[in-house]
Protein backbone atom coordinates (compact mmCIF):
# COMPACT_ATOMS: atom_id res chain seq x y z
CA UNK A 1 0.00 0.00 0.00
CA UNK A 2 1.26 3.45 -0.87
CA UNK A 3 2.29 5.84 1.85
CA UNK A 4 -0.22 8.49 0.80
CA UNK A 5 -3.13 6.04 0.93
CA UNK A 6 -2.02 4.87 4.33
CA UNK A 7 -1.93 8.46 5.55
CA UNK A 8 -5.43 9.02 4.21
CA UNK A 9 -6.67 5.99 6.12
CA UNK A 10 -4.90 7.22 9.23
CA UNK A 11 -6.45 10.67 9.00
CA UNK A 12 -9.91 9.22 8.43
CA UNK A 13 -9.97 6.42 11.01
CA UNK A 14 -7.14 6.72 13.52
CA UNK A 15 -9.17 8.65 16.10
CA UNK A 16 -12.00 6.13 16.07
CA UNK A 17 -9.67 3.15 16.18
CA UNK A 18 -7.66 4.73 18.98
CA UNK A 19 -10.78 5.44 21.05
CA UNK A 20 -12.01 1.88 20.56
CA UNK A 21 -8.64 0.39 21.46
CA UNK A 22 -8.24 2.71 24.43
CA UNK A 23 -11.70 1.90 25.74
CA UNK A 24 -10.87 -1.80 25.63
CA UNK A 25 -7.30 -1.70 26.87
CA UNK A 26 -7.36 1.39 29.10
CA UNK A 27 -3.65 1.93 28.52
CA UNK A 28 -2.06 4.39 26.13
CA UNK A 29 0.84 2.11 25.35
CA UNK A 30 -1.45 -0.81 24.55
CA UNK A 31 -3.67 1.34 22.35
CA UNK A 32 -0.59 2.53 20.54
CA UNK A 33 0.62 -1.04 20.01
CA UNK A 34 -2.79 -1.96 18.65
CA UNK A 35 -2.83 0.97 16.25
CA UNK A 36 0.68 0.16 15.13
CA UNK A 37 -0.27 -3.44 14.45
CA UNK A 38 -3.37 -2.48 12.50
CA UNK A 39 -1.57 0.02 10.30
CA UNK A 40 1.36 -2.30 9.86
CA UNK A 41 -1.03 -4.95 8.55
CA UNK A 42 -2.55 -2.40 6.20
CA UNK A 43 0.87 -1.29 4.98
CA UNK A 44 1.98 -4.82 4.23
CA UNK A 45 -0.88 -5.51 1.87
CA UNK A 46 -0.96 -4.17 -1.64
CA UNK A 47 -4.73 -3.71 -1.67
CA UNK A 48 -5.94 -4.18 1.90
CA UNK A 49 -9.38 -2.66 1.38
CA UNK A 50 -10.06 -4.22 -2.01
CA UNK A 51 -13.62 -5.56 -2.15
CA UNK A 52 -14.49 -4.16 1.28
CA UNK A 53 -17.53 -1.90 1.35
CA UNK A 54 -17.40 -0.84 4.98
CA UNK A 55 -13.85 0.32 5.57
CA UNK A 56 -14.55 1.62 9.08
CA UNK A 57 -16.17 -1.64 10.11
CA UNK A 58 -13.28 -3.62 8.68
CA UNK A 59 -10.73 -1.48 10.50
CA UNK A 60 -12.69 -1.74 13.75
CA UNK A 61 -12.69 -5.51 13.34
CA UNK A 62 -8.93 -5.50 12.80
CA UNK A 63 -8.57 -3.36 15.90
CA UNK A 64 -10.73 -5.71 17.94
CA UNK A 65 -8.66 -8.69 16.81
CA UNK A 66 -5.48 -6.87 17.73
CA UNK A 67 -6.88 -5.97 21.14
CA UNK A 68 -7.94 -9.55 21.84
CA UNK A 69 -4.50 -10.81 20.82
CA UNK A 70 -2.81 -8.20 22.97
CA UNK A 71 -4.92 -9.00 26.00
CA UNK A 72 -4.19 -12.69 25.62
CA UNK A 73 -0.47 -12.02 25.31
CA UNK A 74 -0.30 -9.60 28.18
CA UNK A 75 -2.68 -11.34 30.52
CA UNK A 76 -0.09 -11.81 33.22
CA UNK A 77 1.16 -8.25 32.96
CA UNK A 78 -2.38 -6.92 33.05
CA UNK A 79 -3.06 -8.73 36.29
CA UNK A 80 0.04 -7.15 37.75
CA UNK A 81 -1.07 -3.70 36.62
CA UNK A 82 -4.47 -4.28 38.18
CA UNK A 83 -2.86 -5.48 41.35
CA UNK A 84 -0.78 -2.32 41.61
CA UNK A 85 -3.86 -0.20 40.84
CA UNK A 86 -2.25 1.83 38.08
CA UNK A 87 -4.40 4.78 37.07
CA UNK A 88 -6.16 3.94 33.80
CA UNK A 89 -5.63 6.20 30.82
CA UNK A 90 -7.99 9.07 30.18
CA UNK A 91 -10.70 7.90 27.85
CA UNK A 92 -12.50 11.16 27.11
CA UNK A 93 -11.27 14.51 25.90
CA UNK A 94 -10.69 17.14 28.53
CA UNK A 95 -13.30 19.83 28.95
CA UNK A 96 -13.45 23.13 30.78
CA UNK A 97 -17.02 22.49 31.91
CA UNK A 98 -16.83 20.97 35.41
CA UNK A 99 -20.20 19.22 35.06
CA UNK A 100 -19.14 17.58 31.85
CA UNK A 101 -15.79 16.68 33.35
CA UNK A 102 -17.51 15.01 36.31
CA UNK A 103 -19.88 13.15 34.04
CA UNK A 104 -17.04 11.96 31.82
CA UNK A 105 -15.06 10.80 34.81
CA UNK A 106 -17.97 8.80 36.12
CA UNK A 107 -18.79 7.44 32.68
CA UNK A 108 -15.19 6.30 32.18
CA UNK A 109 -15.24 4.57 35.55
CA UNK A 110 -18.56 2.92 34.78
CA UNK A 111 -17.27 1.73 31.42
CA UNK A 112 -14.17 0.26 32.99
CA UNK A 113 -16.39 -1.84 35.25
CA UNK A 114 -18.15 -3.42 32.27
CA UNK A 115 -16.94 -6.74 30.92
CA UNK A 116 -14.87 -6.22 27.80
CA UNK A 117 -17.39 -7.86 25.48
CA UNK A 118 -20.18 -5.56 26.69
CA UNK A 119 -17.83 -2.58 26.60
CA UNK A 120 -16.97 -3.27 22.96
CA UNK A 121 -20.63 -3.39 21.95
CA UNK A 122 -21.50 -0.27 23.97
CA UNK A 123 -18.61 1.62 22.43
CA UNK A 124 -19.52 0.69 18.87
CA UNK A 125 -23.16 1.57 19.51
CA UNK A 126 -22.73 4.84 21.36
CA UNK A 127 -19.60 6.36 19.84
CA UNK A 128 -19.53 4.77 16.41
CA UNK A 129 -23.29 4.81 15.91
CA UNK A 130 -23.32 1.36 14.36
CA UNK A 131 -26.43 -0.73 14.04
CA UNK A 132 -26.57 -4.06 15.83
CA UNK A 133 -26.18 -5.75 12.49
CA UNK A 134 -22.89 -3.99 11.80
CA UNK A 135 -21.74 -4.47 15.39
CA UNK A 136 -22.43 -8.18 15.04
CA UNK A 137 -20.48 -8.27 11.80
CA UNK A 138 -17.60 -6.27 13.26
CA UNK A 139 -17.23 -8.33 16.42
CA UNK A 140 -18.20 -11.56 14.63
CA UNK A 141 -20.97 -12.41 17.07
CA UNK A 142 -24.66 -13.22 16.52
CA UNK A 143 -27.02 -10.30 16.09
CA UNK A 144 -29.06 -11.01 19.21
CA UNK A 145 -25.90 -11.45 21.25
CA UNK A 146 -24.82 -7.98 20.23
CA UNK A 147 -28.20 -6.54 21.18
CA UNK A 148 -28.34 -8.32 24.54
CA UNK A 149 -24.80 -7.32 25.43
CA UNK A 150 -25.70 -3.73 24.70
CA UNK A 151 -28.80 -3.90 26.85
CA UNK A 152 -26.94 -5.45 29.78
CA UNK A 153 -24.10 -2.96 29.50
CA UNK A 154 -26.38 0.02 29.13
CA UNK A 155 -28.43 -1.01 32.14
CA UNK A 156 -25.28 -1.09 34.27
CA UNK A 157 -24.25 2.32 32.99
CA UNK A 158 -27.70 3.72 33.71
CA UNK A 159 -27.72 2.41 37.25
CA UNK A 160 -24.36 3.99 37.95
CA UNK A 161 -24.83 7.27 36.11
CA UNK A 162 -28.48 8.03 36.86
CA UNK A 163 -27.90 9.82 40.20
CA UNK A 164 -25.19 12.06 38.76
CA UNK A 165 -27.21 12.66 35.64
CA UNK A 166 -30.25 13.70 37.65
CA UNK A 167 -28.10 15.94 39.80
CA UNK A 168 -26.44 17.68 36.87
CA UNK A 169 -29.60 18.14 34.86
CA UNK B 1 -48.59 -13.58 -15.92
CA UNK B 2 -48.85 -13.51 -12.15
CA UNK B 3 -52.16 -14.51 -10.68
CA UNK B 4 -53.88 -12.87 -7.81
CA UNK B 5 -53.17 -15.92 -5.66
CA UNK B 6 -49.42 -15.71 -6.35
CA UNK B 7 -49.43 -12.07 -5.44
CA UNK B 8 -51.12 -12.95 -2.18
CA UNK B 9 -48.25 -15.35 -1.34
CA UNK B 10 -45.54 -12.69 -1.70
CA UNK B 11 -44.04 -11.55 1.57
CA UNK B 12 -44.89 -8.04 2.60
CA UNK B 13 -42.42 -5.44 1.40
CA UNK B 14 -40.24 -3.99 4.14
CA UNK B 15 -39.34 -0.34 3.78
CA UNK B 16 -35.59 0.28 3.59
CA UNK B 17 -35.58 2.98 6.22
CA UNK B 18 -37.45 0.90 8.75
CA UNK B 19 -35.23 0.36 11.79
CA UNK B 20 -34.41 -3.16 12.85
CA UNK B 21 -36.71 -4.50 15.53
CA UNK B 22 -33.75 -4.70 17.93
CA UNK B 23 -32.92 -1.03 17.50
CA UNK B 24 -34.57 1.35 19.94
CA UNK B 25 -34.74 5.09 20.21
CA UNK B 26 -32.07 6.27 22.66
CA UNK B 27 -33.23 8.04 25.76
CA UNK B 28 -31.74 11.27 27.14
CA UNK B 29 -29.09 9.59 29.28
CA UNK B 30 -28.01 7.40 26.39
CA UNK B 31 -27.79 10.46 24.17
CA UNK B 32 -25.74 12.32 26.73
CA UNK B 33 -23.32 9.43 26.99
CA UNK B 34 -22.96 9.29 23.23
CA UNK B 35 -22.39 13.03 23.16
CA UNK B 36 -19.18 12.79 25.20
CA UNK B 37 -16.14 13.27 22.99
CA UNK B 38 -13.50 10.62 23.10
CA UNK B 39 -9.86 11.58 23.41
CA UNK B 40 -8.26 11.91 19.97
CA UNK B 41 -5.16 10.00 19.03
CA UNK B 42 -2.04 11.92 20.08
CA UNK B 43 -0.65 13.82 17.12
CA UNK B 44 2.90 12.72 17.84
CA UNK B 45 2.00 9.09 17.20
CA UNK B 46 1.32 9.49 13.51
CA UNK B 47 4.93 9.58 12.38
CA UNK B 48 5.86 6.61 14.56
CA UNK B 49 2.91 4.47 13.53
CA UNK B 50 3.23 5.20 9.83
CA UNK B 51 7.00 4.78 9.98
CA UNK B 52 6.45 1.17 10.97
CA UNK B 53 5.56 0.45 7.37
CA UNK B 54 7.84 -2.37 6.29
CA UNK B 55 8.67 -3.32 2.72
CA UNK B 56 6.36 -5.96 1.35
CA UNK B 57 8.09 -9.34 1.28
CA UNK B 58 7.33 -10.84 -2.10
CA UNK B 59 8.49 -14.11 -3.52
CA UNK B 60 6.69 -14.15 -6.82
CA UNK B 61 8.00 -15.26 -10.18
CA UNK B 62 8.05 -11.70 -11.47
CA UNK B 63 10.38 -10.73 -8.65
CA UNK B 64 12.81 -13.45 -9.65
CA UNK B 65 12.63 -12.48 -13.30
CA UNK B 66 13.25 -8.86 -12.43
CA UNK B 67 16.19 -9.75 -10.23
CA UNK B 68 17.75 -11.92 -12.95
CA UNK B 69 17.23 -9.20 -15.51
CA UNK B 70 18.89 -6.61 -13.33
CA UNK B 71 21.82 -8.97 -12.79
CA UNK B 72 22.31 -9.90 -16.44
CA UNK B 73 21.48 -6.76 -18.34
CA UNK B 74 24.49 -4.56 -17.44
CA UNK B 75 27.02 -6.97 -19.11
CA UNK B 76 25.18 -8.98 -21.77
CA UNK B 77 28.32 -9.79 -23.87
CA UNK B 78 30.16 -11.21 -20.89
CA UNK B 79 27.31 -13.54 -20.07
CA UNK B 80 26.89 -14.48 -23.74
CA UNK B 81 30.59 -15.37 -24.12
CA UNK B 82 30.48 -17.34 -20.88
CA UNK B 83 27.49 -19.24 -22.17
CA UNK B 84 29.29 -19.92 -25.48
CA UNK B 85 32.35 -21.21 -23.63
CA UNK B 86 30.16 -23.57 -21.63
CA UNK B 87 28.53 -24.80 -24.82
CA UNK B 88 31.98 -25.56 -26.31
CA UNK B 89 33.07 -27.39 -23.15
CA UNK B 90 29.91 -29.46 -23.05
CA UNK B 91 30.30 -30.26 -26.77
CA UNK B 92 33.89 -31.43 -26.37
CA UNK B 93 32.96 -33.51 -23.37
CA UNK B 94 30.12 -35.22 -25.16
CA UNK B 95 32.29 -35.90 -28.23
CA UNK B 96 34.97 -37.48 -26.02
CA UNK B 97 32.38 -39.70 -24.41
CA UNK B 98 31.11 -40.66 -27.83
CA UNK B 99 34.62 -41.61 -28.99
CA UNK B 100 35.19 -43.69 -25.86
CA UNK B 101 32.00 -45.60 -26.48
CA UNK B 102 33.15 -46.31 -30.04
CA UNK B 103 36.38 -47.97 -28.85
CA UNK B 104 38.92 -45.16 -29.10
CA UNK B 105 41.62 -45.53 -26.44
CA UNK B 106 41.57 -42.98 -23.71
CA UNK B 107 44.84 -41.77 -22.24
CA UNK B 108 45.12 -42.48 -18.62
CA UNK B 109 47.55 -40.88 -16.27
CA UNK B 110 49.69 -43.29 -14.34
CA UNK B 111 49.13 -42.23 -10.81
CA UNK B 112 52.01 -44.37 -9.42
CA UNK B 113 54.70 -42.85 -11.62
CA UNK B 114 55.33 -39.91 -9.33
CA UNK B 115 55.76 -42.03 -6.24
CA UNK B 116 59.33 -42.57 -5.12
CA UNK B 117 60.20 -46.19 -4.21
CA UNK B 118 62.00 -46.83 -0.98
CA UNK B 119 65.13 -48.20 -2.66
CA UNK B 120 65.46 -45.11 -4.84
CA UNK B 121 65.18 -42.95 -1.75
CA UNK B 122 67.89 -44.94 -0.01
CA UNK B 123 70.13 -44.59 -3.06
CA UNK B 124 69.64 -40.83 -3.12
CA UNK B 125 70.41 -40.60 0.59
CA UNK B 126 73.58 -42.56 0.04
CA UNK B 127 74.59 -40.28 -2.82
CA UNK B 128 74.02 -37.20 -0.70
CA UNK B 129 76.01 -38.61 2.20
CA UNK B 130 78.79 -39.62 -0.19
CA UNK B 131 78.95 -36.16 -1.68
CA UNK B 132 79.03 -34.60 1.75
CA UNK B 133 81.73 -36.94 3.04
CA UNK B 134 83.61 -36.87 -0.25
CA UNK B 135 83.49 -40.61 -0.42
CA UNK B 136 83.06 -42.74 -3.53
CA UNK B 137 79.46 -43.06 -4.44
CA UNK B 138 78.01 -46.51 -4.17
CA UNK B 139 76.96 -48.16 -7.29
CA UNK B 140 73.40 -47.76 -8.11
CA UNK B 141 71.48 -50.94 -7.71
CA UNK B 142 68.66 -51.74 -9.98
CA UNK B 143 65.31 -50.84 -8.59
CA UNK B 144 63.49 -53.91 -7.50
CA UNK B 145 59.80 -53.99 -8.02
CA UNK B 146 57.88 -53.51 -4.80
CA UNK B 147 57.00 -56.64 -3.01
CA UNK B 148 53.71 -57.28 -1.37
CA UNK B 149 53.51 -56.24 2.26
CA UNK B 150 52.84 -59.76 3.38
CA UNK B 151 56.33 -60.78 2.22
CA UNK B 152 57.86 -58.25 4.61
CA UNK B 153 56.71 -60.39 7.47
CA UNK B 154 59.63 -62.53 8.31
CA UNK B 155 62.16 -63.13 10.98
CA UNK B 156 63.66 -59.60 10.65
CA UNK B 157 60.32 -57.88 10.87
CA UNK B 158 57.78 -57.50 13.58
CA UNK B 159 54.26 -58.76 13.63
CA UNK B 160 52.98 -55.69 11.81
CA UNK B 161 55.69 -55.65 9.14
CA UNK B 162 57.95 -53.01 10.71
CA UNK B 163 61.63 -53.80 11.37
CA UNK B 164 62.03 -55.41 14.72
CA UNK B 165 64.29 -53.79 17.33
CA UNK B 166 64.97 -57.09 18.97
CA UNK B 167 67.52 -59.18 17.03
CA UNK B 168 65.87 -62.30 15.98
CA UNK B 169 67.42 -65.72 15.87
CA UNK B 170 68.00 -66.76 12.33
Amino acid sequence: MSRSLLEQLYEAHADALFAFALNLTRADADARDVLQEVFSKLANHRHPLEGIRDARGYLLRLTHHAVVDLIRRQDVRRRTVTAFAVQPAELFARTSDPDEAAFRLELAAALSDLPSDQRAVVHLKLWEGLTFERIAATLEIPLHTAASRYRYGLDKLRVRLRPLYEELR
Amino acid sequence: MRSFVDHEKDPPMKPENEPHSLETVPDALEQRMAYQAMRPVPSSWKATILAAQRPIPTCSATTWITACREFLLPTPWVWASLLAAWVVVVGLDSSAEHAARNGAPLTRRDSGRGDLPLEEWHHQQALISALLEDAPAPERQPIAPPRPRSSLRGPHFGRLGYPSLVPSQV
